[in-house]
């Protein structure tokens, strides 16, 4: 289980800033900034710019994500915005509008 | 549904709403309300306002809380702010700088206990100062009661060897008559005791 975890029915309005892993299953809103690894659960909806080392969407993702190891978008998810990492996946039945910038 | 948590490393600067449990460990300036339990881990550090139907603090609060049911203060809670629930519960050893509400049935209740709670604490304050300033001018006599309990057999044993503050003065100045007095009286007495006895003698 991650470190931190914002559960689904909590609503976050502003920056998290973590060393850490982080799970999302509810609500953020604003800025999400992890060294390490970040998890957008399926039934979480974030509307903001994320970063960390591993990005995993799973939800509805509406933001600009960035990430030093890779960038995954899972069944079912729904992202839109630009995508810079190295390696990105979009798995089929993920829906994503944007930009990828895979440092090429 | 997972409880919410956040570690210790985790910041947020914003607010914090909704329904359920919430573990803070880490840092948060802002807002937090809840409608489940909330708990302020040892070592987390808030700059917020907390709410909940139960907020149990371990950590460092800097802001207000209020509670539907309970706030517990465990016993390392530091928190500066205001607390309001219909019940509190402060740990010997938690320290809070603040104003507690607790929603006592009844304004006139509520009126009563801070006046008999503030009261014992200021009449007796009060009323030992009422008598003094009646006394205003024998004051300076309680105070030097004090004194001319010490003082009057300093005087009176300095009075009769005027030899003794010599043997003082070497030792100390000015502070010294009140220290030296003690080691100054047998001496004294001694002295004085010798001198009838030679006398009488």
């Amino acid at each position: 289980m991650a470190s931190t975890v914002i559960g689904a029915g909590i609503t976050v309005e502003g920056e998290i800033v973590t060393d850490e892993d982080i799970s999302i299953q509810g609500v953020v809103r604003g800025k999400i900034d992890a060294k390490d690894a970040v998890s957008i659960e399926q039934g979480a909806t974030v509307e903001a710019d994320v970063s960390g080392s591993e990005v995993q969407v799973g939800g509805h993702l509406t933001g600009n994500v960035r990430a030093t190891d890779r960038v995954v978008i899972a069944t079912g998810a729904r992202v839109i915005g630009d995508v810079k990492s190295a390696r990105f996946t979009i798995q089929d039945g993920a829906q994503f509008k944007g930009h990828v910038d895979m440092d090429v | 549904m997972s409880a919410s948590v956040l570690s210790e490393s985790t910041s947020i600067r914003g607010k914090i709403r909704g329904e359920g449990d919430l573990e803070i460990r880490g840092r948060v300036e802002g807002e937090v309300a809840i409608g489940g339990e909330l708990v302020i881990a040892e070592g987390a550090l808030m700059r917020a306002s907390l709410s909940g139907s139960r907020v149990v603090v371990r950590g460092a609060v800097l802001g207000d809380i209020s509670a539907s049911e309970a706030i517990v203060l465990e016993e390392s809670a530091r928190v500066v702010g205001n607390l309001t629930a219909d019940r509190i519960a402060i740990a010997l050893g938690a320290q809070i700088r603040g104003e507690l509400r607790m929603d006592v049935p009844g304004d006139k209740v509520e009126a009563r206990r801070p006046a008999t709670a503030a009261a014992p604490r200021t009449t007796p304050a009060a009323v030992r100062p009422a008598p003094p300033p009646v006394r205003r001018e024998p004051l300076p006599p309680v105070r030097s009661v004090v004194v001319t309990r010490k003082a009057p057999e300093v005087v009176t044993q300095v009075q009769a060897p005027p030899s003794a503050p010599s043997h003082s003065s070497s030792s100390s100045s000015s502070s010294g008559p009140k220290a030296p007095p003690s080691p100054v009286v047998p001496s004294i007495k001694k002295g004085a005791k010798a001198a009838p006895k030679k006398k009488t003698a």
